[in-house]
């Protein structure tokens, strides 16, 4: 009988370990599957955080846009300390190295497109909100393809090739050409009206940190500009300036201006905080410090600004002791050292001067007006005459370290200013050199044949 | 299934009612012939009846055996196994030493089987051959001991992963690991340490060497496929050790030594140096003469701290490198054991404890194990077993993985030797340190970076014996691993001070477990033998994941979260995976002459989607022992010899969870809300990596086991692959898992050994293993335009017709004599040479980083007492990049301005007609250290990786003390390396990607070591 109990021990054995074929099915635990995962407001408005999250990459506009804006140019220098952003303030960078933008942008491009993909009829919650997230998506979308085409396009460097301009995730087309610039401009001033189109005033979020219906005019009149649009630029800038929500800041509040949130005169700003910020990655640590600290200034910048200058102040721009030496830096501008500023990325301040440079352009007799009303706000003297250079030269003063100087100089057919032989790595390239353009990244190039490289890449 | 199994029982227990016979008593005793000792732990087996006992300590047995028994079947390991008729009631039997090893059993993890059965590719270890070697992880005892087998170390932190290849390199972007199977069961061999930053930490560092019986190494499909789906990389399989009957042994092995970097490595800039660089750089760059260039340098403001060194320090060498080194590491291993067992039960126990320091400064790792084995017939028919392993493991874990600015092993080569560690004192460190580099001495000793791993075994099985010819087999196996991680980053100096200090707490949680049920059925007529097995197997993982960290601590001298004051912060996470497979086995044997075998298995993982998520995995195999017949008889100096060849798919399903899911990431936040975004595109199509695997080999014996070994050749086609391939970046993604490309493995294996002196007490036994590995890419993923998409890094790439992952860069061309200027060629070949590193081509520079030769070489010696081994290991054909060269080989002012340089720089161009590899220097970027040529190295080396010396006392001496043996060794480990490039300066082994890293290097050692036995 003993081993008749063995028979039952062993049944109980196998009641134990067997199982069936369904028992192959994995949890998901912190991810959701894609198709069945957005069906309502709160899921978008999530995606649309996603998307503006994407924004703050260190590869985009958490920290590499600004600096790539300033390196190539006659504001500041990589001193190699880490080795970060030399290839680019040497302007040779290689296709083995161009990928993080690249990627970061083309990254928001699908966060946005999985947005204005939904069928937005089958949603539950406000429809009117709804579509004022399909708006932002649309202008996000423009925005990164616009930053694209500033890296990657050839405007300015002897081409005319631009970038893919993706309009669908996971779209069919997985190995996309290369547009011209002007079919992406058209493309871009496409989304930006679909956008304004879908979103309303009275649904703009009560922070700076999301896109509104001014996001989309400022991007507006920035790539306007850009592309030398001025009655487009003006009429986008002008209805800013005549919306009355924003101000100058004067001179006594510049400073603190920028550690203050969703500020008077911020437009748009990405969000962060002391919890969540992007850390040693980020503008604090590679403007300032003895970690990173890679990006000085360039002693022709500092040479522009006046004594009463508030821009020139020990506060703006300023001497710090690290490793032993004094390094000329940018204080001022994304201040905090725990990294809790946010990222000011479109200030009423560049829509003012964007207003007197078209006016400047279309012989507009109030241009010297307009212009003047930034220096009167920031203790320095008014300029005397409207003209472009004085423009550039205000711009220059009021949005350095914020990356738009070498677009400056692009735009306007210049060379790059070689300034200070010492410090500057580029040796001050001509204007419609290869090396205006970033080259496709090898990455990129590797993976879809379609893809045509920049000249000088090759 | 499990009604199937239910009904199959019920089926069984019906048809076993039967009444035994009656039974008779045998007895005997059984001796050595060389010595005529008496041998315990014999097994005496009824032929026929599967009925068996063992020797006693006298080597005496008594046997109650079937009446209708003809012969008893005497075995025991290293002897020659002997059938004797039963003719009377005391059978004496003298059994010969089997210096050829037919008989030999060799694990292979299912099942166990004679060597001259298999068909396959294996290749068995014995455990003693790595119990005494001094070493954290087990694999690492490996490496040229087993023909096609390449361990290479990313790094000689104790505990950290090895790199094991078996017969090259199968996948591009997924796992080449092998399945590890501990006693019959699969396991897992994750890297469970806290942060991907730090050093690895194995989970095979939780066992205990001595534990282990055997590993035997599967390499071919017949081999393999047993395990079927997983199988495509090889298989290691351990047994650990077990209970034999007899009285109690004893076991105590304890070895102690010290332990220093294998290779010293570059030697860096001193200050005086650095100084002697920066003038001259200066000199070069803006033409001041040299003796006005340490003024130029302070009025312009180039850098303070040359003045600060020269003026403050008095030109006092910071001394770094040498600091940084913990020189004569301690290393000490202890382990007793026993096992004994009587008629019905046995059991082995052992408890274990090693702690070794880390050759560089601060910090080490501490194993405490024990295992228990239990085996236990719970009747004639049903026994039992069980097998516990419990340990704890901790380690330092450093930050290596790059050059991090608190990594000290970069920062020995990387800190400038104006900096100085200590304050003025002479014993205060220095916190104040003008460099991105931190003190690491501080951070080193006031930091937390602790791994700690609770690895808990369990591995139970009840074999039923049904009927003579049947067995019915059910095991149960898990595998805990508790993974505790700790760090805490000071206040005072280091990555913590911005963040006023850091601390992040983890506990992985990961329990593993297996469920097997199996019938084996035999059956025997005349010449012909069959065995069948049927096999159901089912494996669960669940991974759970909590980890805390925080900012902000309020006093020095708290390292916990709960001190933490700001950014506190928690992740958590749980994963699964499970993989359900049916297995097959078919083996004929006809007359011990002809064997074919033939094996199933239909698999299922939950990695894949469920319409993908099964695969059909097979092989074949045959042997022909040709020794065997009758017109090989006459020629009497071969003992054995033998032909096998085998053919099969096997596959891998070595990929991350979920990953054909397109999925949504919802762990971001954006202005303190979740922020959404796709994780992952997602391939509803994926399926298993399959392989397709030729191999045939001879396996051979001559003059009394005299000359022995086994050549093959196999053809590795792995197809299917499991890549990432990258897709267009316009896809919001970098790349999508597909199964594409193929890879094919081709080589040849051969192993000699030979007694060259074979008496009592003077031997000699050389041996000697060779393997050829050639590696090509046979298909690549295709874009729509039809074109393969290569892939392509900063120093590789992969393409058709090339190895995986080549070298492909730009080509070196040398120092322009004229000028100084570093040059290369344009073409990436030959022909023209400029001076701009963006105006050269990247081209194929010939190899990779796998050997395409590898081999190893044994030799033994013992005389009286008296013994000695020596063990090399060679590997060439590859080459090795020395990474991180772009920084310290800097010709401009990485290396003698922001960080620091090796002492190779001196060499630099000065003047026309200098004829050198090094360019001049330059105060500013430069190009010349970039990724060319002129760090790739070739890789060739031979490695003394054992020499032992040792004696063991006389038995008449150790028997007044009642011991049975007492042996004493001292042991060098990695003493000496040849390398054929002498460019190479670093240790030739790296990790299988090649590159050499800065993490702690491979150490030599030398230690004593006592066995023990009674």
């Amino acid at each position: 009988m003993k081993e008749f109990c063995f028979y039952i021990l062993l049944v109980f054995v196998l009641l134990f370990t067997a199982c069936t074929d369904g028992d192959l099915e994995p949890v998901l635990s912190n991810d959701k599957d894609i198709d069945i995962g957005i069906n309502k407001l709160e899921d978008l408005q999530g995606l649309a955080n996603g998307m503006h999250d994407r924004l703050t990459a260190t590869a985009y506009y958490g920290r590499n846009m600004q600096i790539y804006g300033e390196v190539r140019s006659d504001n500041c220098f990589a001193n190699g300390k880490t080795g970060r952003f030399v290839p680019e303030a040497q302007m040779t960078v290689n296709p083995d190295n161009s990928n993080g933008p690249w990627e970061a942008m083309y990254a928001v491009i699908a966060s946005a497109n999985i947005i204005i993909q939904q069928d937005l009829n089958t949603f539950s919650g406000d429809s009117q909100k709804l579509k004022q997230i399909a708006g932002q998506a649309y202008v996000v979308r423009a925005l990164a393809h616009f930053d694209l085409l500033r890296l990657y396009g050839q405007q300015h460097a002897g081409g005319t090739l631009g970038i893919p301009y993706v309009v669908r995730y996971k779209c069919d087309e997985r190995m996309p050409l290369r547009s011209t610039v002007e079919l992406n401009k058209k493309a871009i001033f496409e989304d930006i009206e679909t956008g304004l189109n879908l979103m309303t005033e009275a649904n703009n979020p009560n922070t700076k940190q999301f896109i509104s219906t001014f996001t989309a005019l400022a991007l507006k009149a920035r790539v306007a500009l850009y592309f030398k649009e001025w009655e487009k630029a003006k009429t986008a800038a002008q209805t800013i300036v005549n919306s009355g929500k924003f101000e100058i800041v004067d001179a006594a509040g510049f400073v603190n201006s920028w550690k203050t949130k969703s500020g008077i005169n911020s437009i748009f700003e990405l969000a962060a905080s002391s919890t969540d910020n992007l850390g040693i990655n980020g503008l604090q640590f590679i403007y300032r410090g003895p970690s990173y600290g890679d990006i000085e200034v360039l002693d022709d910048l500092k040479a522009i600004f006046s004594e009463t200058d508030v821009r020139n102040s020990p506060a703006m721009i300023g001497y710090e002791t690290v490793t032993g030496k004094q390094r000329l830096r940018n204080m001022g501008k994304f201040p905090s050292a725990d990294f809790s500023d946010n990222i000011a990325l479109m200030r009423f301040e560049e829509m003012v001067l964007i207003l007197a440079e078209a006016k400047i352009e279309l012989e507009e007799p109030d241009a010297l007006e307009v212009l003047n009303r930034i220096p009167s706000k920031r203790g320095a003297a008014l300029y005397k005459e409207a003209t472009k250079a004085n423009v550039l030269l205000e711009r220059r003063k009021e949005l350095c370290f914020e990356g738009f100087r070498f677009d400056d100089l692009a735009r306007t057919g210049s060379d790059i200013p070689l300034v200070d032989q010492f410090r500057q790595t580029h040796g001050g390239p001509k204007y419609a050199s290869f090396k205006f353009a970033f080259p496709i990244p090898a990455v990129e190039m590797n993976a879809n044949s379609n893809m045509v490289q920049n000249e000088g890449y090759k | 299934m499990k009604f199937f199994f239910v009904l199959i029982l019920f089926f069984l227990f019906l048809q076993n009612q039967h009444v035994n016979a009656q039974n008779f008593i045998i007895t005997g005793k059984v001796t050595n012939s060389d010595d005529g000792a008496a041998i315990s732990g014999v097994s005496v087996v009824a032929k026929g009846s599967g009925l068996g006992t063992t020797t006693n300590s006298e080597g005496e047995y008594q046997f109650e055996v079937p009446q209708n028994t003809k012969s008893l079947v005497f075995s025991f390991v290293g002897m020659k196994t002997m059938e004797m008729p039963i003719s009377t009631n005391t059978i004496n039997v003298s059994l010969k030493t089997d210096y050829v090893g037919i008989g030999e059993i060799v694990a292979l993890g299912y099942a166990e089987k004679v060597k001259n059965e298999i068909t396959g590719s294996s290749f068995q270890v014995k455990g003693s051959r790595i119990a005494n070697v001094p070493v954290t992880s087990i694999d690492q005892a490996l490496q040229g001991k087993v023909p096609g087998l390449v361990v290479s170390t990313p790094s000689g932190t104790p505990g950290t992963m090895q790199d094991i290849r078996i017969r090259g390199v199968g996948s591009i972007t997924s796992s080449n690991n092998p399945l590890f199977i501990i006693d019959g069961v699969p396991v897992i061999n994750d890297n469970f340490t806290g942060e991907l930053v730090r050093s690895s930490f194995g989970a095979l560092s939780a066992l205990n060497s001595d534990d282990i019986e055997s590993i035997t190494i599967l390499k071919d499909a017949s081999a393999t496929s047993a395990y079927g789906a997983r199988g495509s990389n090889g298989v290691i399989v351990i047994t650990t050790k077990k209970g034999s009957p007899g009285k109690t042994r004893f076991s105590a092995i304890s070895w102690v030594g010290f332990q220093n970097n294998a290779t010293e490595g570059y030697q860096v800039l001193n200050g005086v140096q650095r100084e002697e660089l920066m003038l001259e750089a200066v000199h070069n760059t803006f033409g001041v003469p040299e003796d006005e260039a340490y003024n130029f340098i302070i009025e312009k403001n180039l850098t303070n701290s040359l003045k600060t060194w020269v003026e403050k320090y008095n030109r006092k060498e910071g001394n770094w490198n040498n600091l940084l080194q913990n020189k004569n590491a301690l290393a000490q291993n202890y382990d007793v054991s026993a096992s004994g067992g009587g008629a019905v039960s046995s059991y082995f126990a052992s408890l274990g404890y090693n702690n070794t320091e880390a050759t560089v400064a601060g910090g080490g790792f501490q194993r405490i194990s024990g295992k228990f084995n239990f085996q236990h017939d719970f009747s004639q028919k049903v026994k039992f077993s069980s097998n516990m392993m419990v340990s704890n493991t901790r380690q330092d874990a450093f930050l290596e993985q790059s050059i991090y600015f608190g990594n000290q092993n970069a920062t020995r080569y990387m800190m400038s030797p104006w900096e100085q560690p200590f304050l003025a004192d002479g014993a205060t460190l220095n916190t104040a340190i003008a460099s991105s580099f931190f003190n690491t001495l501080y951070t080193l000793e006031n930091d937390v970076y602790e791994n700690d791993l609770t690895r808990g075994m369990l591995n139970s099985y009840i074999e039923w014996e049904i009927t003579s010819n049947l067995t019915f087999k059910t095991v149960y196996a898990g595998d805990y691993n508790v993974a505790a991680f700790h760090t805490y980053q000071n206040r005072v100096h280091g990555d913590g001070k911005a963040k006023g200090g850091t601390a992040i707490q983890s506990v992985t949680r990961n329990y593993n477990q297996v469920s097997q049920n199996s019938l084996n059925y035999k059956f025997s007529a005349v010449n012909h033998n069959l065995a069948f097995k049927a096999l159901m197997e089912y494996q669960v993982n669940n991974y759970n994941f909590l980890q805390g960290s925080g900012e902000k601590f309020p006093a020095d001298g708290l390292y916990y979260l709960s001190a933490a004051s700001s950014n506190l912060d928690a992740n958590a996470g749980f994963n699964d995976w499970k993989n359900m497979s049916y297995l097959g086995m078919v083996n004929y044997n006809f007359s011990g002459k002809y064997i074919a075998d033939f094996t199933y298995r239909y698999e299922g993982s939950s990695l894949f989607a469920p319409e993908n998520r099964f695969g059909n995995f097979w092989s074949a195999g045959v042997a022909w022992n040709i020794s065997e017949e009758g017109f090989l008889q006459d020629l009497n100096f071969i003992d054995n010899l033998r032909f096998r060849a085998s053919y099969g798919l096997s596959g891998s399903s070595a990929l991350g969870i979920n990953q054909y899911q397109a999925l949504l990431g919802y762990d971001k936040s954006y202005a303190g809300e979740g922020a959404v975004y796709p994780r992952q595109i997602g391939n509803p199509g994926l399926t298993w990596e399959k392989n397709k695997n030729l191999d045939a080999g001879v396996d051979y014996s001559f003059f009394d086991g005299r000359l022995k070994g086994s050549f093959a050749w196999y053809s590795k086609k792995t197809f299917d692959l499991l890549q990432l391939v990258p897709i267009s970046r316009t896809m919001g993604h970098e790349s999508m898992m597909m199964n594409v490309g193929s890879i094919m493995n081709k080589g040849f294996e051969a192993v000699v050994q030979g007694d060259i002196v074979r008496s009592g007490d003077f031997n000699i036994n050389i041996g000697a293993n060779i393997a050829t590995v050639n590696n090509e890419v046979a298909a690549l993923a295709k874009d729509a335009a039809g074109n393969d998409i290569n892939i392509e890094d900063r120093l590789r790439k992969v393409a058709v017709g090339h190895p995986v992952y080549g070298w492909y860069m730009r080509k070196w061309a040398g120092v322009n004599p004229e000028n100084g200027n570093a040059q290369w060629y344009i073409n990436g070949k030959d022909g023209e040479v400029t001076a701009n590193y963006n105006a050269a081509k990247k081209e194929w520079q010939g190899e990779s980083a796998i050997p395409k030769l590898t081999a190893g070489l044994l030799t033994h010696v013992d005389f009286k007492g008296f013994f000695a081994d020596i063990n090399l290991y060679y590997a060439g054909g590859h080459k090795v990049y020395e990474d991180f060269s772009f920084l310290t080989h800097h010709t401009g002012f990485f290396s003698f301005t922001v960080f620091n340089g090796v002492n190779e720089l001196m060499k630099r161009w000065q003047k026309p007609g200098d004829i050198t590899n090094v360019p001049k220097v330059w105060y500013g970027a430069r190009d010349d250290s970039r990724e060319s040529t002129r760090f790739l190295y070739r890789g060739d080396y031979v490695r003394i990786k054992d020499l032992v010396f040792g004696y063991r006392l006389p038995v008449i001496w150790t028997g007044k003390i009642g011991c049975e043996n007492i042996a004493l060794s001292v042991r060098g480990t990695n003493l000496f390396a040849f390398v054929k490039d002498n460019g190479l300066k670093f240790d030739p082994e790296v990790g299988a990607d090649g590159l050499t890293r800065m993490t702690t290097p491979p150490v030599k050692s030398v230690v004593f070591g006592v066995n023990l036995n009674f």
